[in-house]
């Protein structure tokens, strides 16, 4: 079956959080600078002294009292996000109006930070907190109401939650809907926030390190998990940074955790999301690879990337800066891509020096000025799920 | 293969609504074991109402065969996991889809919750190490991975949740992926019962329900079974009509995933129907419209 070509879809306008920094520009100026955001983990996650990770570096502010139901670190953080972007919104809404533009998330935490605050105290008291609900605490859906509400959109929204490829399907999903005709902009993105749960189940699979983590080196020892949001603001037409042209997705069908060990899947992501956009692998400057930093991974997807595009593919691993994010991941990174055509350069991948000779692509080891026509952007995830976001300059 | 190209576009935009052409039905809960049982159920009296029993071993023969999945691992799985495969298998199979190239997409609001907990309870005690198989087993697309590797399906998958709009969002996401030409696509809705403490007295029955979906008007996406001829559907935003109030028992009522039922229940019935995808909403949201059986006088429609 031949999918449909789809028009690109032009990134209007983005917005960032994480670990590097509370607003863009400061997310942007540590990119530039080769400045990681990883640091110990703050006390109220519980694991302080234990793990390195990639934290909100500010307070984040309480949302406003009509969510007060809703208030959780992952809402805060989404909140955030969302406020930098209230001026495009605005505008987009006098453009195509709130029931024309749709919102279409990405998560893998969802509220679980709250619930394990919620089921300690149950243990301890024998009743769930007053602020605690399983619907506005909990839902990985949670964070809807607080973003659709704060930004008066109308249309179609939902939550994507295929682990860490999660808020990289949301711009497939986007760009289909506004081909569908069913929406004219869609806000896309991923939120997680920091909790036990993941940092202690990526303990349990023996992949966490505790140093801050270096994908594609030779030095790499495991992953760091981060939180933040990142979102984009996605238009049927309109001015901006860069454009989405398509999107790959594909599944391993190999094993729940383990990627396919000669990328397989990551290749057929990666292929397809240029045949949705016409491209050649000629056509791409850069890749902004996965990169988790386990060895499994960033051989797969190097053995991928070089299948590909051959050896001398420029590749950045950007999770030296911000951790992996999980749910929040593939939109930050899509959004780090954006930024790096839109500012002419490829950051450094922090930490990957001495890159590891066993992985045949070039893995940027220092900040380069480039003009990128277009680059991928790598997420891959629990169950095998891939996911390669193919975005290109302006028009 | 092809499946008719997309069915809207930009161009003519959702007006008339977003035609599907449904082609088969998966359907599990307590005591209906699939679509056939359910749609019996005004005749043979009502069953769900007995106890339902969330542990896959405590439902024993009643339990989702889900023969879908490997022996091995079924006994691994939970409830959720298990209802998805199942109801999965019963739509690909009444559609007469290819189960490695259709394109699925999993809707459920509390997703892994059960296994979720267990971590939950694992994490009081600071020194004990995490299961990784619970860890990695309590993502939301837990089930999309299962299938996948058990189908060897290499097509993307999704697993989504809109609250009580998953079943209207997840039926916009597969008219996506139709009308991108990524179809055909099956959504498989699945929620497990909310366990304490964290449900807070909520109750209600487990179930789950697939939709096979294709291009309207597509003819060559595979056989018309004999239990379900293909029903012309359309997802609009406001209906002409009014809607049908489905009429469920009590016990799935609470279910967040309780409109996947009434959308099955009345593609079972031969006459054009509507339903609103989302009553709780002010404005009244999603309905959708399904016409008469295409082969109503048909001998499908006899049988």
């Amino acid at each position: 079956m031949l999918a449909a070509r789809m028009r690109p879809v032009p990134i209007t306008a983005l917005s960032l959080c994480n670990g590097m920094g509370m607003t863009t520009a400061e997310v942007l100026a540590g990119l530039r600078a080769g400045r990681s955001g990883l640091g110990p983990c703050p006390p109220e996650i519980g694991l302080a002294g234990a793990a390195t990770v990639g934290a909100m570096p500010g307070p984040l502010p309480p949302l406003p009292a009509e969510f007060a139901a809703y208030d959780t670190r992952q809402a805060r953080i989404a909140a955030l996000a969302l406020a930098e972007l209230a001026g495009p919104i605005e505008r987009a809404k006098g453009r195509w109006g709130a029931r024309r533009i749709a919102v279409i998330l990405g998560t893998s935490t969802g509220g679980i930070g709250a619930s394990e605050l919620a089921y300690a105290h149950h243990q301890a008291h024998g009743v769930l907190p007053d602020w605690y609900s399983v619907e506005t605490s909990h839902a990985l859906d949670a964070v809807l109401p607080v973003v659709c509400g704060l930004a008066g959109l109308a249309g179609p929204a939902y939550m994507l939650s295929t682990a860490c490829s999660s808020s990289a399907k949301v711009f497939a999903a986007a760009q289909r809907l506004i081909h569908l005709g069913v929406c004219d902009a869609a806000l896309v993105g991923g939120v997680d926030s920091l909790c036990q749960l993941t940092l202690r189940g990526f303990a349990g699979l023996e992949v966490l390190s505790a140093a801050p983590c270096r994908p594609f080196s030779a030095l790499r020892a495991g992953i760091n998990i981060g939180e933040g949001a990142a979102l984009c603001l996605l238009e049927r037409e309109g001015e901006g940074p860069a454009r989405l042209l398509a999107v790959g997705e594909s599944s391993d069908a190999f094993h729940m955790t383990s990627p396919h060990p000669e990328g397989l899947g990551a290749r057929l992501a990666m292929e397809r999301a240029l045949a949705g956009a016409g491209l050649s692998p000629g056509d791409v400057d850069h890749v902004n690879a996965h990169g988790t930093g386990t060895r499994q991974n960033d051989s797969a997807e190097g053995a991928a990337i070089a299948a590909l595009f051959g050896p001398g593919m420029r590749v950045v691993a950007t999770k030296g800066y911000t951790g992996h994010q999980l749910g929040a991941a593939g939109a930050t990174e899509v959004a780090f891509t954006a930024l790096a055509i839109a500012h002419g350069f490829v950051p450094e991948s922090v930490g990957a020096a001495p890159p590891d000779p066993e992985i045949a692509v070039r893995v940027t080891t220092q900040f380069e000025a480039l003009i990128t026509r277009a680059a991928i952007s790598n997420s891959f995830a629990f169950g095998g799920s891939n996911v390669s976001v193919l975005v290109g300059a302006p028009a | 293969m092809s499946d008719g190209g997309g069915i809207s576009s930009a161009e003519r935009g959702p007006e008339r609504g977003l035609g599907l052409s449904l082609r088969g039905l998966g359907l599990w809960t307590p005591g209906y074991p699939d679509a056939l049982s359910w749609s019996q159920r005004h005749v043979r009296g009502d069953r769900s109402n007995e106890a339902a029993p969330s542990a896959p071993s405590a439902l024993g023969a009643d339990a989702p065969r889900a023969e879908l999945l490997p022996p091995m691992l079924r006994r691994r799985t939970s409830l959720l996991t298990r209802m998805a495969a199942e109801v999965a298998a019963q739509a690909i199979a009444s559609a007469g889809f290819d189960r490695a190239e259709v394109t699925t997409i999993y809707g459920s609001v509390y997703g892994e919750i059960r296994t979720t907990l267990d971590l939950l309870a694992a994490l009081q005690d600071p020194a004990a190490p995490l299961s990784p198989t619970k860890f990695h087993n309590s993502v939301h697309n837990t089930a999309a991975g299962y299938v996948s590797i058990a189908t060897q399906n290499r097509r993307g998958n999704a697993a989504l949740t809109a609250g009580r709009s998953t079943l209207a969002m997840g039926l916009i996401e597969c008219a996506g992926l139709i009308a991108a030409g990524q179809g055909p696509t099956v959504l498989v809705i699945a929620e497990e019962t909310l366990p304490e403490p964290l449900a807070a007295g909520r109750s209600y029955a487990p179930l789950a329900a697939a939709f096979a979906l294709a291009a309207a008007g597509a003819t060559d996406v595979g056989a018309v079974p004999g239990d379900m001829s293909s029903r012309t559907c359309r997802l609009v935003q406001a209906s002409r009509g009014d809607p049908a109030v489905p009429r469920l028992p009590a016990a799935l009522l609470g279910n967040p995933c309780a409109l996947a039922l009434a959308l099955c229940e009345l593609a079972l019935q031969p006459g054009a129907a509507c339903l609103s995808l989302e009553p709780h909403l002010p404005a009244g949201g999603w309905c959708i419209e399904l016409d008469a059986r295409d082969g109503a006088k048909g001998p499908e429609a006899a049988a």
